[in-house]
């Protein structure tokens, strides 16, 4: 068991599936990384907003990036 | 000319058989040559097998300095012992715009550099030692290795045969012109003078360009020199001829090339006729200074192949010496002879045959085309909603644009994409078709994307077209309400196309993708808006129920027409790599995704107002 699991290894390393699937969900991660910084930066800008307006556009923003970060960590979790 | 065409390799057919029947030597030689042409053949297809983009992405380092690009040039022709493949790469690059005219006479250059070694191989191995023995087993290694499966045991197969049919090539040469030696004093019958030296100039011209092989011509003029047959002088004026001829190659490649690899074959064949042409003009100069020099390298004094050799070399390198501080007033120049042709809208601008050869080029020369159409696209569409496209890209009020306009003039849309974009994408289909080698996983998932966002635009030129139809009558309604709605929907569209313009050209192209998802809630939120407004609007019978149904259909058109320009722009204008892409595209909300951050979003708003009141 071990050894085929071994051998299905070495032939995803060969074929270059094991780094596609590793290089991908990194990309995943640094794209969530990214996006809290986003996020927290706007929720900043929010806070210190004065106008309902304008306040408003950054809570949409916001709820962006939240929902598209959630997407990306359940992604990962998943290929986890 | 069909005429000629169709009896040119018959009549070709029948003189060489003639000659073999005449001369048993004549038959050696052109055995000899066929199979040295069909070595170098080999040796190319061996090297485009086993270095599988290799090539284009070391170009694709080496284009930001001249001498970059002029190296390159010498050591990949001294490797690959081809200035051909070089030259085709360096079109292929070329015609994409991957490379600039510069860059591409820089290699060039140096490729011309890289071709002498060929002499000197010729020369040295190729005349003095017993290449026979070594041709026979690496040509039978290098054949069984052909017959393996496997595209790099095939691809070191034909690199090994082609080395061998190489050698044997060389071997048969030299052994036909010893043999014609034998029995024919050719040196007496050689011509003197000027006119002497201008026959064998065009002597040696003709016979690159019937072999398409400098290669080829420069082994029977150092095997007919080696055997005694030509002297040193004859030698000297074939060498400057087969550099000539050796152009020919360039301006068959430009054939199929857009006027960038026009210019690049008129720059090839103007440095080396230039130079050829003063080298004529000092040929016993030439020639007593490269006899010194060989002297002084210690070459023995009769040995008229190493000269060549030498001569050949010292020719290039004078060429590269007197050109490339020249490529500067060359550009310009070449600039003003062959004009870029003047727009015709129908015709692909980036997809040239030059651009198919390699995988690479042929991608970005796809982008390239679908960016362009793209741009059609948006000014079709613009003009379809009685917009111009500098108008909508510019700062200026598009509400006062459009309230000046009131008016949707009857724009021939249906001519436009026909014309503009149904033709151009058809283009870019075909020319994908016509790759013949095989993409690698990336390259595919890449034109997978972008002709996905060619069909997006499309769609969205098309959806222009169903809208253009309500628009035309509804602007010019005599229901208030509607007016207004309609112009609210053509000012909608345009405000959007210009947020996606912004976007194209922002510091936020690498996360292009996700931040693109914005324009998609924007889109999301406007239609619930309208929902609600033409509510409103029927149940206070300011509208009629059909004209609400138009309005939301109309709004439908409109959201298609921006969605799918931010789905195709999220692929032509991103710029990261393909894992960033790929992690992008798949935490990019879908259409369900994003009418529920749009809903949550209102109902904050709502609650955020009542929470102020």
């Amino acid at each position: 068991m071990k050894t085929k699991r071994l051998l299905e290894r070495i032939g995803e390393v060969l074929s270059g599936e094991a780094g596609k699937k590793r290089r991908e969900a990194e990309a995943v991660k640094k794209l969530c990384a990214r996006l809290r910084v986003k996020e927290e930066e706007l929720e900043q800008r929010r806070a210190d907003a004065d106008d309902p307006e304008k306040a408003a556009k950054l809570a949409r923003k916001i709820a962006l990036l939240k929902a598209q970060r959630e997407k990306g960590e359940a992604l990962v979790e998943e290929k986890s | 000319m069909q005429n000629v065409k169709k009896y040119t390799l018959p009549l070709a057919f029948a003189l060489l058989a003639w000659g073999f029947w005449v001369s048993p030597d004549f038959k050696e030689i052109s055995f000899g040559v066929a199979l040295f042409l069909f070595g170098m053949l080999a040796l190319e297809n061996g090297f485009r097998a086993l270095t599988g983009g290799v090539l284009e992405r070391l170009l694709a380092l080496t284009t930001d300095r001249l001498w970059k690009c002029i190296a390159f040039g010498a050591v990949s022709t001294t490797l690959m012992q081809s200035s051909g493949l070089v030259s085709v790469v360096t079109m292929s690059f070329l015609s994409s715009n991957l490379l600039g005219l510069a860059e591409g006479m820089g290699i060039t250059l140096g490729a011309n550099i890289g071709t002498t070694t060929g002499g000197w191989i010729i020369a040295t191995v190729g005349m003095k030692m017993d290449i026979e023995a070594l041709a026979m087993p690496v040509t039978i290694f290098g054949v069984i290795l052909v017959l393996q499966p496997g595209k790099n045991l095939k691809g070191l197969g034909n690199l090994l045969a082609g080395l061998g049919f190489f050698f044997l090539g060389m071997h048969h040469i030299k052994t036909g012109f010893t043999d014609l030696g034998a029995k024919v004093d050719m040196a007496g019958y050689a011509l003197t003078g000027f006119t002497g030296l201008l026959t064998y100039v065009f002597a040696g011209a003709a016979a690159t360009v019937l072999f398409q092989s400098s290669h080829a011509s420069l082994l029977i003029i150092l095997a007919a020199a080696s055997a005694g047959q030509i002297p040193y002088s004859a030698g000297a004026a074939l060498v400057v001829g087969a550099n000539v001829g050796t152009t020919s190659t360039a301006v068959l490649g430009a054939l199929g090339a857009n006027e960038q690899g026009k210019r690049l074959a008129a720059a090839h064949v103007a440095f080396n006729i230039l130079t050829a042409l003063a080298v004529i003009l000092l040929m016993p100069w030439m020639l007593k200074f490269v006899s010194e020099l060989s002297a002084l390298l210690g070459f023995a004094a009769r040995d008229d192949m190493l000269k060549l050799a030498l001569f050949h070399t010292v020719f290039n390198l004078l060429v590269v010496a007197v050109m490339t501080p020249n490529i500067g007033r060359f550009v310009p120049l070449l600039e003003r002879l062959i004009k870029t042709p003047e727009r015709q809208v129908a015709k692909p601008r980036y997809l040239s045959l030059a651009a198919v050869d390699f995988p690479d080029s042929a991608v970005e020369a796809v982008r390239r085309e679908l960016v362009s159409m793209y741009d059609d696209a948006v000014g079709i569409i613009c003009e379809a909603l009685g917009f111009r496209r500098e108008e909508v890209l510019s700062e200026a009020s598009l509400s006062e644009i459009a309230e000046s306009r009131a008016e949707v003039s009857d724009y021939d849309i249906d001519e436009a994409y026909r014309n503009r974009i149904k033709e151009i994408f058809s283009a870019v289909i075909e020319f994908i078709s016509k790759a013949t080698f095989s993409w690698r996983e990336s390259q595919s998932q890449r034109l997978f994307w972008l002709r996905d966002a060619g069909r997006h635009i499309t769609e969205a030129v098309k959806a222009a077209k169903h809208l253009q139809k309500n628009l035309v009558q509804y602007s010019l309604s005599q229901n208030k309400t509607q007016r207004a709605e309609y112009l609210k929907l053509r000012l909608e569209v345009v405000n959007l196309i210009r947020e996606v313009e912004s976007f194209r050209n922002s510091d936020d192209r690498e996360m292009l993708l996700l931040v693109l998802d914005n324009l998609k809630v924007s889109v999301a939120r406007l239609e619930h808006a309208l929902l609600d407004a033409v509510y409103a609007e029927i149940s206070e019978g300011t509208i009629t129920p059909a004209m609400g149904t138009s309005l939301i259909n109309d709004h439908d058109y409109a959201n298609e027409i921006i969605r799918h320009l931010v789905d195709a722009a999220g692929t032509l204008f991103v710029q990261t790599d393909q894992d960033m892409a790929a992690a992008q595209r798949s935490m990019a909300l879908d259409g369900g995704e994003i009418k529920q951050v749009a809903v949550d979003a209102g109902k904050a708003r709502a609650r955020a107002g009542e929470n102020e009141k």
